[in-house]
């Protein structure tokens, strides 16, 4: 093919590189706030968030919501540094979780949220407060529709009980 | 039919308050170089290191019972006999050394 071919096949995938980035960018405000919804701290979060931006910069096939996308890659990317902190800084760990159990005494939602289990908390975020359809978080926790819907109806009323409610 | 049941407008209005404060701090967003590997390096390598030996052990138990044709022994029988065999050894080398000191010893007085 020529080179003037060549170039016209890449001008729409250019566009379509920059249309992620920026609506990666623009997403970042809501992925933050899920990954402290889900317990992360303000510097985890955005070491997560940051990690999760360079990957997707780097992606090929860019994902129809990035919202969900940066949430998931986030998420991974949250877990492996807890395991990290676990095993090459307990103490630091240990300390981080007590100042946490401090806070027991009042009725946090934030609290109470991160006492849900993990996949409870993850359908919960994703639909609450990155606000993506149930399908959409299906597709990007890799879920079936009715399990989000389950997932999700036990998350609400989980918490509604943690807040007395 | 899917019963949109798992959204709760008022929750999300709640969360969304409790949130309200939490902003990402502002960073360059251009991927930025990879770090060093040395780590990464330092503990593949350990952790080759690691599984040599524990395949070397397990070869040198296995021929250790092989050697006393008893090849059919089930794997913690084997790491038994072997560690018999070490402590036997390490038994037998005391037992020889205190006969040579004795042998020394007996040497010495009869040799000033």
């Amino acid at each position: 093919m020529s080179a003037a071919g060549d170039r016209a096949e890449e001008r729409p995938n250019a566009r379509e590189r920059e249309l992620w980035l920026a609506a990666c960018e623009a997403a970042r405000t809501k992925v933050y706030r899920g990954l402290i919804a889900m317990g992360a701290s303000r510097s985890d979060a955005e070491d997560a968030l940051q990690d999760a931006l360079e990957a997707a910069v780097r992606v090929k096939s860019p994902a129809t919501k990035p919202e969900g996308w940066l949430f998931v890659v986030a998420i991974r990317g949250w877990r492996r540094h807890r395991w990290r902190a676990r095993i090459f800084h307990p103490l630091e760990v240990a300390r981080h979780a007590a100042s946490r159990s401090d806070r027991d005494g009042e009725i946090d939602m934030l609290v109470e949220l991160a006492k849900l289990p993990e996949r409870q908390r993850a359908v919960l975020v994703a639909r609450h407060v990155l606000g993506l359809s149930q399908n959409e978080t299906a597709t990007a926790l890799a879920m079936a529709p009715g399990t989000v819907g389950s997932i999700g109806h036990r998350a609400i009323r989980a918490l509604r009980e943690r807040l007395g409610e | 039919m899917t019963l949109e049941q798992d959204f709760d407008p008022e929750l999300a209005r709640r969360l969304d308050a409790r949130l309200a404060f939490y902003a990402p701090v502002g960073r360059i967003p251009q991927a930025l170089p990879r770090q060093s590997r040395r780590g990464l390096a330092l503990a593949v390598a350990l952790a080759a290191i690691l599984a040599t030996s524990i395949a070397g052990l397990g070869y040198q138990i296995n021929a250790s019972a092989e050697s006393q044709g008893l090849g059919c022994l089930h794997p913690v029988a084997k790491i038994g006999l072997f560690a018999q065999g070490i402590t036997g050894s390490a038994h037998d080398a005391d037992h020889a050394s205190s006969a040579q000191h004795t042998d020394r010893a007996s040497h010495e007085a009869c040799h000033p």
